[in-house]
């Protein structure tokens, strides 16, 4: 099903907070392997 | 059996439970380090489910739907404040804590910038703020155990604050991140059982973002239904600053084996909690906008409505009841911060220490009880009469821990250069701009309501910062090595 704008723009502001969570869970697991200091 | 008796049965084993976890931690008290950072022995699993648990509470979900339910799509402001916030503690804040090797955030203001005097004045600050958080949540917990067991206000008082005391006073830190993980599973079950009764009504993910978006135009929009934008970017700056000085999680940081737990603790809870807000937030809040909406006197009834025409009696009070004991996770929390300002910073660090007074760990112990009795017996004494002004003052809270912790820790984790006068300046500034504001805004005078008061006492702190800095020398190489390796 097709979502409309609003429903859309809704999914892209929470990919912001979700982007940067990605990039704080590969440095998470970057320092738990020891890649990372 | 009915719901009222279910719920008060429920209730009932949830408050023995609690107590015997108290009791088991007691056991492994035998230092001030024991009690207050619980041995420095958590692991990742369970350092993670403490942070959660020290984000997340019960309020959070009842208020979050409440929320969620009437402004719609801005609501997802806070997920960017949230991760903004553990953005700033997982890559500047934790590693340093951890490794400085202290106790509290004044010890670490105390270390960081050699000063006796910004130990006492933040103890006091950790003191006051986290007493009058407190009074307000014993109030809270005095309403939902005179509901939920049908007591009288005053004995459901009594009740809340001796459980709380008694098993704080006894286990310390450990104590509290046991019953906080047991009441954030309980709260998952709460919220768990009502999944296939909802999907069922209202359908999966889009399907309820589309019904929510006919029925309340702009829901689903990023600025909500009804929000500004200025409103929001000072909301958001707020809630940053108050996720990265949340006094409950940041001092977490120090009860973690090693620096690496410590850190990689903070993204992980904090993903895990995204997901839970997403269902128990926004999930939750589009199916009670879309199918009880007109049923509500107050936006707050929304989860109890939900859960009560869509569970069955008993299984209503179940979902309740989580929720409920969850709503009480904060109180421990509170109690233990307030009573480790006043026990190690103010009387060990500031009073025993400069005099050369010697005690044993065990009169530590003892003292750090007597502390969170003391406590606990002033926070009691004040929840009694129906103060609405401590309400008030408590909305205002995060703002006098974001003015008077944020600089000095972003730029004292960050840079060698910052003097301890800035430091001094920048906190006491801070918060003293922020308490002027606070009862501008407590007498509705006009000056005061332009702005929140924590976005003035930010810039103030922030401003002094930089210029006292300017013009006084940086702390001595000998007290700030612990927090810049590459030095020593």
């Amino acid at each position: 099903m097709i979502l409309g704008l609003p429903v859309l723009s809704f999914w892209l502001l929470l990919g912001i907070p979700a982007i940067i969570l990605l990039y704080m869970l590969y440095d998470c697991w970057r320092i738990l392997t020891g890649r990372k200091d | 059996m009915t719901a009222t008796t279910t719920g008060a049965v429920v209730f009932g084993l949830y408050l023995v439970a609690i107590i015997a976890l108290g009791l088991i931690a007691a056991r492994y008290q035998k230092t001030e380090a024991d009690f207050w950072v619980a041995g420095r022995r958590f692991g990742l699993g369970v350092l993670v489910m403490a942070n959660m648990a020290a984000v997340m509470h019960g309020g959070a979900i009842l208020s979050g739907i409440a929320f969620t339910g009437t402004f719609g799509g801005v609501a997802i402001l806070p997920y960017i404040s949230f991760v903004g916030g553990a953005a700033i503690i997982f890559y500047l804040f934790a590693k340093k804590l951890r490794q400085s090797g202290g106790f509290t955030i004044p010890d670490y203001m105390g270390d960081r910038f050699d000063s006796r005097g910004l130990r006492a004045w933040s103890a006091v600050v950790v003191a006051v703020s986290s007493t009058v958080y407190l009074i307000a949540q014993l109030r809270g917990m005095a309403f939902i155990l005179e509901r939920l067991l049908g007591f009288d206000f005053m004995s459901s008082l009594v009740l809340g604050t001796v459980i709380f005391v008694v098993y704080v006073a006894l286990g310390g830190l450990l104590a509290v991140v046991w019953t906080n993980i047991a009441q954030f599973l309980f709260m998952w079950v709460g919220l768990l059982i009502l999944v296939p009764y909802v999907y069922d009504a209202v359908g999966g993910w889009s399907s309820v973002l589309q019904q929510v978006e006919a029925i309340a135009p702009g829901w689903t929009s990023p600025t909500g239904t009804q929000w500004s934008g200025w409103y929001m970017v000072s909301w958001y700056l707020i809630w940053l600053v108050a996720y990265s000085t949340r006094l409950e999680l940041v001092t977490k940081m120090y009860a973690a084996k090693d620096d690496r737990i410590a850190r990689a603790s903070v993204p992980i809870a904090i993903g895990l909690v995204m997901l839970f807000l997403l269902y128990g937030n926004f999930y939750l809040g589009a199916a009670a906008r879309i199918m009880v909406w007109d049923q509500l006197a107050s936006a707050d009834q929304a989860y109890p409505v939900l859960v009560t025409q869509l569970l069955s009696p008993v299984l209503a009070a179940v979902a309740l009841t989580g929720i409920a004991s969850a709503a009480m996770s904060t109180t421990d929390s509170l109690l233990l911060v307030s009573g480790s300002a006043i026990a190690h910073d103010l009387v060990r660090r500031c009073h025993d220490e400069p005099k050369g007074i010697e005690r044993d760990e065990k009169d530590y112990l003892k003292i750090s009880r007597l502390a969170i009795v003391v406590v606990g017996v002033v926070a009691f004494v004040c929840a009694i009469p129906d103060l609405a002004l401590i309400l008030r003052i408590v909305s205002f809270a995060i703002a006098i821990v974001g003015s008077a912790f944020f600089f000095p820790l972003l730029v004292g984790m960050t840079s060698r250069r910052v003097s301890r006068e800035a430091a001094l300046a920048s906190s006491i500034g801070g918060t003293l701009i922020t308490c002027v504001w606070i009862f501008g805004a407590l007498t509705n005078a006009t000056w005061a309501s332009i702005v929140h008061p924590g976005i003035v006492g930010l810039v103030t702190a922030g401003l002094l910062m930089l210029v006292v800095t300017l013009v006084t020398p940086p702390v001595e190489d000998r007290a700030i090595n612990k927090y810049f390796s590459e030095a020593t």
